[in-house]
C-alpha cells in the first residue's frame, strides 16, 4: 500500500500522514499554492522529500527502480506541449516502455473505444486539441497500469479535467470509479471542482498552506462550515435528486468581496 | 533515397575522368574523390542523427549541434588544439571536449525544457566560443590563422582516405547507438517527468545521449570543421512527411543527412570551378533561412 510519514517538502508540505488504499478514489482539494500538486509528485517519486518519506510495501519510493516503480504507478501531469512527430497510437505503445513489451493492439483498440478516441489513433498527437492531449495523456496512464501485472497500482492526476468539456469531464470521473472499483487500482487526484470530488471520490484531502486539515469521505468533511475555513467563500449544500444524493454545492458570496 | 545516394556517389567519383590515363584516374578516386566523398556522407549522417537526437533530448525542434553550441564548443577545443600545434588525435579530443561540455551546459539551462531558454543557451555558448577564439585569432601567427579560419568554414576536401573510414565507423557506432536506444529516445518526446514515470533512468540516458552526441559532432568537427544546419533541416523534413518513431526516423534521418552533405558539397565544388567553395557556406546559406521559416512556425499555436 501506498503510504506517507511525516511527510515535507521544503516550504510547501508539512508533516503530511497518510495510507492510499487501492480500489478507492482520492481527490485531493485545496486553494491554490496548498501543496496539492506537489503531494502528488512527491507520491509519484518524482520529487524527494526533504523530510519524512512515501513509502510503498514499507519500502521508500527511492529504493525502487525507476522502471519497477513504473509498473505501480501512473502519471498524468498538467502538461499539454505537443509530442513532435508521433501518432496518438505511437504515443500510447510508449505506455509499457518499463515492461520492455509493446501493448497489444486489442488492448490499445478496447481502450480507444472505451474512452471514444477511435477518430485520434492515427493522428499526429502535435495536431490535437488541449482536450484531446488531456484525453490521449489519461488513456496513456491507464494503458501503463493495464499492462502491468503488480499489485498495488497507482493512477495519480494532476487535474486531469482542467482541458476537458462537460461530458469529457464526467466520462473521465466515472471512468476512474470503474478502475478502482472493477480493477483494485488506487485513484489519486488533484481537482479543484468540489462537486466532482463530492460526487466521484470516496476520500478526499483538505489541504491549507501545506498542511493536511481534513481526511475522510466528501459527505462528511465537505461542510460548509470547512470549506469556509479553506477557501474563505460562502457556501450553501442542496440535496441532489440522484443517486447517490451526495449533496451539491453551490457558492453564494465572497467574504472579502 | 539510398538508389539516389549511390548513383550520385558513382557520379561524383568518375566525373571528367574520361579523358584522363588510367593511374591518374586511380589517384584521383583513391586519394581525393574517395576520402571526400566518404567524409561527406558520414559527417552528413552524423549530423543528421546527432540533430534528431538532441531534438528528442531537448524535447525541441529547434535543437541542433551547431544552434544549441555544441559544434561551437567542439569548434573551440579544436580551434586551440590546432594552434598548439596538437596532432590530429589530440584536435579530434579536444573537440570532442568541447562538445561534450558545451551539451552539458545546454542542458543545465534548458531545466525547464522551454524552447526559448535553449536557444538563449545556445547564443550564450556561441558567444562565449566567439569570443574566446577573436582572442585566439589575435594571439597566433598569420599561417595558423588562416588554417584555423579556413578550416572553421567547414570543408570535406582535406581528409585523407584513413580519416575517412574512421568517421564511416563513427557515424556507423553514433547511428547504431540511437537506433539501439529509438524507444527510449521517443519516450524522452514525452519530457523528463514522464519518461522517469514511465520507467526511464532519465539522467542516465541524458548522460549517455550527451556522451555521444559529443563523440559524434566532436568527431565530425575536428576533421570538417563547422558544418551546420543539416541536423536541424533533416530530422525537421523527415517529420513533416509523417516519420515520428525513431526506428525509422533514425536510419532515414541518416540517409538523408549523407545526401543532403553530398549535394551541398557537390554544389560547393562544381558551382564556381576552379574555386571550392566552403561546404559550411553552403549548408548555412539554405539552413538559415529554413531556421527562420521554423521559427515563425513556431510562434502560431498548432
Amino acid at each position: 500500500m501506498l503510504s506517507c510519514h511525516a511527510l515535507s517538502l521544503d516550504h510547501r508540505l508539512h508533516d503530511i500522514n497518510g495510507t492510499w488504499p487501492t480500489g478507492q478514489v482520492t481527490a485531493i482539494l485545496g486553494r491554490n499554492g496548498a501543496g496539492k500538486s506537489s503531494l502528488l509528485h512527491l507520491l509519484a517519486g518524482l520529487l524527494t522529500p526533504t523530510r519524512g518519506s512515501v513509502t510503498l510495501h514499507q519500502r521508500p519510493l527511492h529504493d525502487y527502480p525507476s522502471a519497477t516503480l513504473a509498473r505501480h504507478r501512473a502519471l498524468m501531469l498538467q502538461d499539454s506541449t505537443p509530442i513532435l512527430g508521433l501518432t496518438v497510437a505511437e504515443v500510447l505503445e510508449t505506455a509499457t516502455f518499463a515492461t520492455r513489451r509493446p501493448p497489444a493492439p486489442q488492448q490499445i483498440d478496447r481502450l480507444l473505444t472505451e474512452l471514444d478516441l477511435t477518430p485520434l489513433r492515427q493522428r499526429l498527437h502535435q495536431h490535437l486539441s488541449g482536450g484531446e492531449r488531456a484525453k490521449v495523456a489519461f488513456a496513456h496512464a491507464v494503458l501503463q497500469l493495464r499492462c502491468s501485472d503488480v499489485t498495488p497500482r497507482y493512477l495519480l492526476l494532476d487535474e486531469p479535467c482542467a482541458a476537458l468539456d462537460l461530458a469529457a469531464q464526467q466520462q473521465l470521473l466515472q471512468y476512474c470509479q470503474q478502475l478502482a472499483q472493477q480493477e483494485q487500482i488506487g485513484v489519486v487526484m488533484v481537482l479543484h471542482d468540489l462537486n466532482q470530488a463530492m460526487r466521484h471520490a470516496d476520500v478526499v484531502w483538505l489541504l491549507q498552506n501545506g498542511r493536511l486539515v481534513d481526511t475522510g469521505p466528501p459527505q462528511t468533511c465537505l461542510t460548509a462550515a470547512q470549506i469556509h475555513a479553506i477557501w474563505q467563500q460562502e457556501v450553501v449544500l442542496l440535496p441532489h435528486p440522484h443517486p447517490p444524493h451526495r449533496p451539491i454545492i453551490v457558492p453564494t458570496q465572497t467574504l472579502s468581496a | 533515397m539510398l538508389l539516389f545516394l549511390l548513383i550520385n556517389s558513382a557520379y561524383l567519383l568518375l566525373i571528367d575522368t574520361a579523358s584522363l590515363p588510367r593511374h591518374a584516374v586511380s589517384d584521383i578516386v583513391w586519394q581525393l574523390r574517395l576520402p571526400r566523398l566518404l567524409t561527406a556522407i558520414s559527417v552528413g549522417a552524423i549530423l543528421a542523427v546527432c540533430g534528431t537526437a538532441m531534438q528528442a533530448q531537448f524535447r525541441n525542434p529547434l535543437a541542433d549541434p551547431g544552434l544549441v553550441g555544441v559544434a561551437g564548443g567542439a569548434g573551440l577545443g579544436a580551434a586551440l588544439a590546432i594552434a598548439l600545434h596538437s596532432p590530429a588525435a589530440v584536435v579530434a579530443i579536444a573537440a570532442f571536449a568541447g562538445a561534450l561540455g558545451a551539451n552539458v551546459l545546454a542542458q543545465f539551462l534548458n531545466q525547464q525544457q522551454q524552447p526559448q531558454y535553449l536557444l538563449l543557451a545556445g547564443v550564450a555558448i556561441n558567444a562565449l566560443s566567439g569570443a574566446i577564439l577573436a582572442v585566439l585569432f589575435s594571439l597566433v601567427p598569420d599561417p595558423i590563422l588562416r588554417s584555423i579560419q579556413f578550416w572553421l568554414l567547414g570543408s570535406f576536401a582535406y581528409t585523407s582516405l584513413p580519416q575517412a573510414v574512421a568517421l564511416c565507423s563513427l557515424s556507423l557506432v553514433v547511428g547504431g547507438y540511437f537506433l539501439r536506444c529509438a524507444t527510449a529516445l521517443n519516450v524522452l518526446l514525452l519530457g523528463a517527468a514522464q519518461a522517469y514515470a514511465l520507467g526511464l533512468d532519465v539522467k542516465r540516458e541524458q548522460q549517455r545521449l550527451n556522451l555521444v552526441v559529443a563523440c559524434g559532432v566532436g568527431g565530425a568537427v575536428a576533421m570538417t570543421g563547422m558544418v551546420g544546419f543539416i541536423g536541424l533541416m533533416v530530422p525537421h523534413i523527415l517529420r513533416r512527411c509523417g516519420i515520428g518513431h525513431h526506428r525509422q526516423l533514425i536510419p532515414l534521418a541518416a540517409l538523408a543527412g549523407a545526401g543532403l552533405a553530398l549535394a551541398a558539397d557537390s554544389v560547393a565544388q562544381y558551382s564556381a570551378p576552379p574555386l571550392d567553395l566552403p561546404v559550411g557556406a553552403m549548408t548555412s546559406l539554405a539552413g538559415a533561412p529554413f531556421f527562420l521559416y521554423l521559427l515563425r512556425q513556431q510562434q502560431r499555436p498548432c
